[in-house]
C-alpha cells in the first residue's frame, strides 16, 4: 500500500495519539513516519513517547538508530539550555528584578514531561518593561553581547516587536531573548504583561520564575494561533500544547475552569478555542466537550469551518514526495493572516516590502 | 561567615587522569577541560567534600609542601574563579 | 544484487522513477532519484560494487535535479535536495558527482549522532583498525586509499564512525575524492586503480574519485575495533617518522577533530577516552607511501601481540 499526503498525515497523528498501534507498522510505513516526523522536528519526541508509554513496542534496528541520532541532538540542546539558565540565574541573582522564563526554558525548569525529546531553541525571558534596560545592561556587563543587526532590524525590534535584539554570551551558543510583553506591540491583542508577572511562580533555589500553568498554556496558544505562520514545523507547538494540557488537567481537577476564566481575563478566548479544538481534534486531548461548545472564543460558523479546513492542512507535514498545491495555498493564506494579526495594515505592507527587498539585495548587487 | 565551596549538585564530573595531566567532562556545562596537576588536586578535594578557602589552602599546603604560601593562595584564588566560571564549583554562604 | 549486476538502462529507469534507486552505503540506505544520465554513469562506475537495497528502511532520500523556472535556461545546473529541502546553492551540471558526495557527507554529519563522527580515514588489517584523523590537506585520504589498494580493508577516507553504544568503527567505504596532485600519485602508485572523470575547478581544486575496493564494500557491515591512532602529515621529501603522543594531548587532538564531539556529550567523552586508552597514539610525517605502508604492516602485526 502506498501513501499519499492524507495517509502520511494520518500515520503521523496516529503515532502520537496511539503509539501502541505502531507495533503493527511495516518497515516502509516506519520510513514514511520518520520522514514526516522529521519535517516537524519531532523524531526524538516520538522516540521518547514510545519509550515511556509503550516500551513493549519492538522497534526495528534502523528506526532505533534514527531515534538515537535525533535524541542525541535534542539532549545536547537541552544541556546547553540548562547551562545557560544556570549562568543566567547566577548573573541575575544579585539584581532585584522578577525574571520569568518562558516556553522551553520553563519546561526544563519545571522538568515537565514534554521537555524530554523536544528540540529546544533559545531562551525567552519576560521582565517588566521598566526593568528591561537594567537587565540588558547587567547582562552586557557580564559577557553577553547584542546580536549585530542592521539599523532597520534594530529599529524594527525595539519599536514594533515585543523584545530587544537577542543577547548571546561571548563563549556560548544559546540566544537569550528578553521580552517585556508576549505579543508584538502592534498586535491586535494587548495582554497586560503585569498580570502575567503577578501570577508567575517562584522556583526552589532559583532567581527566575515561570508562568502559572494557565498562563503557560495561554502564552503558547497565543504564540501558535496569533503569532506563528502555521507551517509544518509549527505542528510541534500543537504537540506541546497537547502535552501541557494533558499534564496540567491531571494535576488539578479545576484546571479547565481556571483556564477558561483566565483566558477571559486576558482576552485570549480565541486562541484558546483554537488550541482546545485542534489539540482535541488532531491529537485526542481530553478536553471537556461542553467547554468547546460554550467557549467564548468560538468563531462564527463560516470562519470556524475555514480554519478547521486550513489549519490541519497547513500545520501537518505533507508526504515529502508528493507536495500539494492546496497545502502551499493554505500556508500562504495563514502566513498573510499571521502578519495581518501582528501589524496594522499601514505597517504591514511596508514591512513585507522591505523584507522582500532585503531578500533580493544579494542577487541585485 | 565564610563562603563554602562545593561541586554543584547537578554537575556530574567525569575525570580521566593520565599522570601529570587530567581531562575532565562536566555534564552541567557539557564542556571538556584539561587540568594540570594543581587543578586536578583541587578538584579531587572538592569531589571529596565542600571546602572553604582556608581549609582548601591548608590541605594543599600539606600536599604540595610549598614554601611560598602567599603565591599558592594567589594561584588558588585565580583557579577558584576559573572553576566557578566553568560551573565546576559554586559557593554558598554559611555560618560556622 | 550489486549496481554492476544490472544494465545501465535498467539503472537509469530505476533512478528516474518515483521509487528511485536505493543503494546500501555502509550502515545507511540512500534513495537516489535523478534523470541525469552522465552523473548516473559516473555514480554507477564508482559505486559499482555497492548493493542495491530492497525491503530496507531508507535513511536519506536524495534527489539530484535541474532547477525549475527561468534558471534552467541560463546555465545547466543541478540541485541536491533531501526530503524536498535544498540545503545548498545549485552546482554546474557537470559537477553533479562532487555535489552528491559533498551533500551526502553533510546529511550524515548532521543526522547520524548515534555515532561519534571523527573527521578521519580508517583502515583495518588482522581485525585491528587504524584511525587517521586529520584536517584536509594532510594526506589522510591518499594514505587511506593507498592502504586500501595494498590489501588493507578500507573503511573510510572521511568519516571515522565510532558507534556510540560500543565504540566499534562502522565502515562507510565510499569512493575517495582525490584532489589535485593526489590523483596522479594514486595512479602511479597503483596503475590498475579505477579513477573516475576529472572535475576541474571545484572548491577544492581538481577532484577525481577512486572507485571503492570491492572487498571493503562487501564487508561494509563488519565493524572494526580501533587499535592505533595516527595523525598523519604529508611533507614533501620527508622521511617516514612516527612520534609517540602523550595521552592527554591525543585526547584533545582527537576530540577537537570530531564533527559532533559536543553533541555527543558524555558519550563523546567516553568514546574518545576509551579509544585513547586502548590505542597506541602517534604523529606521523611522511612522503613515501610504500615506505609508510611497509612500516604500518610491521607495526600492526606487532600491535597488541605483547599482550598475548
Amino acid at each position: 500500500m502506498t501513501y499519499r499526503s492524507q495517509g502520511a498525515r494520518q500515520l503521523l497523528l496516529n503515532a502520537f495519539k496511539n503509539p501502541k498501534s505502531l507495533q503493527q507498522l511495516e518497515l516502509h510505513e516506519w520510513e514514511l513516519l520518520i520522514r514526516c516526523t522529521r519535517s516537524s522536528k519531532l523524531v526524538a519526541a516520538l522516540g521518547k513517547k514510545i519509550e515511556f508509554n509503550c516500551p513493549e513496542v519492538v522497534l526495528p534496528e534502523k528506526v532505533m538508530a534514527h531515534f538515537q541520532g535525533a535524541q542525541q541532538l535534542v539532549e545536547y540542546r537541552k544541556q546547553l539550555l540548562i547551562w545557560e539558565l544556570n549562568r543566567l540565574n547566577k548573573a541575575l541573582a544579585a539584581l532585584d528584578v522578577d525574571i520569568v522564563v518562558l516556553k522551553g526554558g520553563a519546561y526544563i525548569l519545571l522538568d515537565l514531561p514534554l521537555s524530554v525529546g523536544r528540540l529546544l531553541a533559545d531562551i525567552d525571558i519576560l521582565v517588566d518593561k521598566k526593568e528591561i534596560e537594567r537587565v540588558e545592561k547587567h547582562l552586557l556587563a557580564q559577557g553577553w553581547q547584542s546580536a549585530k543587526l542592521d539599523e532597520y532590524d534594530q529599529h524594527y525590534y525595539r519599536t514594533w516587536m515585543h523584545e530587544i535584539p537577542p543577547l548571546r554570551h561571548q563563549y556560548r551558543f544559546i540566544e537569550v531573548d528578553i521580552h517585556h510583553t508576549i505579543l508584538p506591540l502592534t498586535s491586535r491583542l494587548h495582554p497586560d504583561p503585569e498580570r502575567l508577572l503577578n501570577d508567575a511562580i517562584s522556583l526552589d533555589k532559583m532567581a527566575c520564575k515561570v508562568l502559572s500553568p494557565c498562563d503557560m498554556v495561554l502564552h503558547s496558544s497565543v504564540h501558535l494561533f496569533y503569532d506563528a505562520e502555521l507551517k509544518a514545523d509549527d505542528f510541534r507547538d500543537l504537540v506541546d500544547l497537547h502535552e501541557l494540557l494533558s499534564f496540567f488537567c491531571q494535576q488539578s481537577a479545576d484546571f479547565w475552569t481556571k483556564l477558561e476564566a483566565r483566558s477571559e481575563e486576558l482576552s485570549f478566548q480565541r486562541p484558546l478555542y483554537y488550541t482546545l479544538y485542534f489539540s482535541w481534534q488532531l491529537l485526542g486531548t481530553p478536553v471537556p466537550n461542553e467547554l468547546l461548545i460554550r467557549c467564548k472564543g468560538r468563531p462564527l460558523y463560516l470562519p470556524r469551518k475555514l480554519m478547521e479546513y486550513l489549519i490541519p492542512l497547513a500545520l501537518l507535514p505533507e508526504h515529502p514526495d508528493y507536495p500539494e498545491k492546496k497545502v502551499a495555498f493554505a500556508r500562504w493564506l495563514l502566513y498573510i493572516r499571521s502578519h495581518y494579526l501582528r501589524m496594522p495594515l499601514h505597517l504591514l505592507l511596508p514591512h513585507l516590502f522591505k523584507k522582500a527587498r532585503k531578500r533580493l539585495e544579494p542577487v541585485v548587487t | 561567615m565564610e563562603r563554602v565551596w562545593s561541586i554543584p549538585e547537578n554537575a556530574n564530573i567525569v575525570i580521566e587522569n593520565w599522570g601529570e595531566n587530567a581531562i575532565i567532562y562536566s555534564s552541567l556545562s557539557g564542556e571538556t577541560h584539561l587540568l594540570n596537576e594543581l587543578a586536578y588536586e583541587v578538584l579531587m578535594l572538592f569531589q571529596a567534600g565542600s571546602e572553604t578557602f582556608t581549609t582548601l589552602i591548608d590541605k594543599l599546603y600539606t600536599i604540595f609542601e610549598v614554601e611560598d604560601k602567599a603565591d599558592l593562595e594567589l594561584q588558588i584564588q585565580k583557579l577558584m574563579t576559573d572553576f566557578e566560571n566553568l560551573g565546576l564549583i559554586e559557593s554558598t554562604e554559611c555560618e560556622n | 544484487m550489486k549496481i554492476k549486476d544490472i544494465s545501465f538502462n535498467l539503472l537509469a529507469r530505476k533512478a528516474g522513477g518515483s521509487r528511485g534507486l536505493c543503494v546500501s552505503i555502509g550502515a545507511f540506505v540512500v534513495r537516489l532519484r535523478t534523470q541525469e544520465k552522465a552523473f548516473l554513469r559516473t555514480f554507477s562506475l564508482l559505486y559499482q560494487d555497492f548493493q542495491i537495497s530492497t525491503d530496507e528502511l531508507v535513511d536519506f532520500h536524495i534527489d539530484m535535479r535541474r532547477p525549475s523556472g527561468y534558471r534552467r535556461w541560463l546555465k545547466a545546473q543541478v540541485i541536491f535536495s533531501i526530503d524536498g529541502h535544498t540545503p545548498f546553492e545549485p552546482f554546474p551540471l557537470d559537477h553533479a558527482m562532487p555535489l552528491f558526495e559533498w551533500g551526502l557527507n553533510w546529511c550524515i554529519a548532521r543526522r547520524a549522532h548515534q555515532y561519534l563522527i571523527l573527521h578521519a580515514g580508517v583502515v583495518e588489517k588482522q581485525g585491528k583498525a587504524i584511525i587517521f584523523p586529520a584536517l584536509p590537506g594532510s594526506g589522510k585520504s591518499t594514505l587511506s586509499a593507498a592502504l586500501g589498494l595494498r590489501g588493507w580493508r578500507f573503511l573510510s577516507d572521511e568519516f571515522g564512525m565510532v558507534r556510540g553504544s560500543d565504540g566499534l568503527l562502522q565502515p562507510i567505504p565510499r569512493p575517495v575524492p582525490l584532489k589535485n596532485e593526489s590523483i596522479q600519485v594514486i595512479q602511479d602508485f597503483s596503475p590498475s586503480a579505477v579513477i573516475g572523470p576529472l572535475f576541474p575547478k571545484t572548491r577544492k581544486g581538481t577532484v577525481a574519485h577512486l572507485q571503492s575496493p570491492r572487498i571493503s564494500v562487501e564487508q561494509s557491515r563488519q565493524l572494526a575495533k580501533p587499535a592505533m591512532i595516527i595523525f598523519p602529515l604529508y611533507q614533501s621529501g620527508a622521511e617516514t617518522t612516527f612520534k609517540s603522543l602523550a595521552k592527554h594531548y591525543a585526547f584533545l587532538k582527537l576530540s577537537s577533530n570530531a564533527f559532533n564531539y559536543e553533541v555527543m556529550g558524555l558519550t563523546g567523552f567516553e568514546r574518545v577516552r576509551d579509544i585513547i586508552n586502548s590505542c597506541a597514539c602517534y604523529n606521523l610525517i611522511y612522503s613515501d607511501l610504500d615506505d609508510v605502508i611497509k612500516q604500518l604492516d610491521a607495526m600492526i602485526t606487532q600491535e597488541g601481540s605483547d599482550d598475548l
